[in-house]
């Protein structure tokens, strides 16, 4: 049996199924299914309208979360925020760090023909501050 | 869409001007803050304006019971540049400010220059915090020592 002739016995006895049911329906409940029908047809419909309302007022939402102003502003801020790092870093004393010992110290020093000597002494916080001392004759 | 472009643009041009200045900037501008004292041992005053400074209240400084304040220069400084002033016995004093360090530490070279003569101190080269000083102490003058004092701080 081909599948056209399948589907002609499946038509066939669905219809005598609906005939059979259909006569054994009174005109109220017949009237009363085809309320629900009806119903049931404009429900979804109506449904569908409320949809694409609530749809257009979340897009709308949104669109104003993507205000093009405030992307833009985040992108300058961040290029300024890392614009004022550089500078920072770039400032004398570079990047903030371990804070940088006090006082003074003596790298190199050159008395030429003078006798000297250096040593350091304590300032008023406790930093050591270098002195050099090359004695002279008054007159030399 | 454009208003991004312009908003981008606009950020770009302002790093690229920071970027561009902040070298310069970096450079930043000192002074050099120079006392110039005449210390003696005989008995006499301390002048007042010297008094915050303890280290010279510490020995060996506490061995002058004088100490007159002659003269308080300040002297411009740019990293890689000098400047110079003439002491009252008429040496030069030449200051360079030679680097800022990382740690913001400054690198200085100090000479002393006698007219026609040997250089009294040829070459000093300290590493001093900012608003910390350091001394040359030795000079003969006026039957005193000369006490200097150097102290480097951001030009204000």
């Amino acid at each position: 049996m081909s599948r056209t002739e399948d589907n002609e016995v499946l038509r066939a006895l669905l219809s005598e199924i609906v005939d059979e049911r259909a006569g054994t329906l009174s005109r109220e409940e017949s009237d009363a299914l085809f309320a629900r029908i009806e119903a049931a047809i404009d429900a979804p419909a109506n449904d569908v309208g409320s949809d694409t309302d609530e749809r257009a007022k979340a897009e709308a939402r949104r669109k104003g979360f993507r205000v093009l102003r405030g992307g833009a502003a985040s992108v300058v801020g961040g290029l300024l925020a890392a614009a004022a790092a550089l500078f920072f870093v770039l400032r004398p004393g570079g990047a903030p760090g371990p804070e940088a010992p006090r006082g003074s110290e003596i790298v190199e020093v050159d008395f030429g023909m003078n006798a000297g000597t250096h040593f350091t002494v304590e300032g008023a916080e406790g930093e050591q501050l270098a002195v050099v001392w090359i004695d002279e004759l008054e007159g030399f | 869409m454009k208003a991004i472009k312009h908003a981008l643009l606009t950020a770009v041009t302002l790093c690229a001007l920071l970027a561009i200045h902040a070298p310069a900037l970096a450079e930043g501008s000192y002074e050099a803050n120079v006392l110039i004292v005449l210390a003696k041992e005989e008995s006499g005053a301390i002048d007042p304006a010297l008094r915050n400074l303890s280290a010279l209240s510490r020995p060996p400084f506490n061995a002058f019971k004088t100490m007159e304040l002659l003269d308080r220069p300040k002297l411009a400084l740019e990293p890689g540049g000098q400047s110079e002033l003439v002491l009252p016995n008429k040496r030069k004093l030449r200051i360079e400010l030679v680097q800022v360090l990382p740690n913001g530490r400054l690198r200085v070279k100090v000479s002393i220059h006698r007219p026609d003569q040997g250089d009294y101190l040829p070459l000093l080269h300290v590493v001093a915090s900012e608003n910390d000083p350091f001394f040359i102490v030795g000079q003969a003058y006026r039957d005193g020592t000369l006490v200097i004092g150097v102290r480097i701080s951001s030009a204000s």
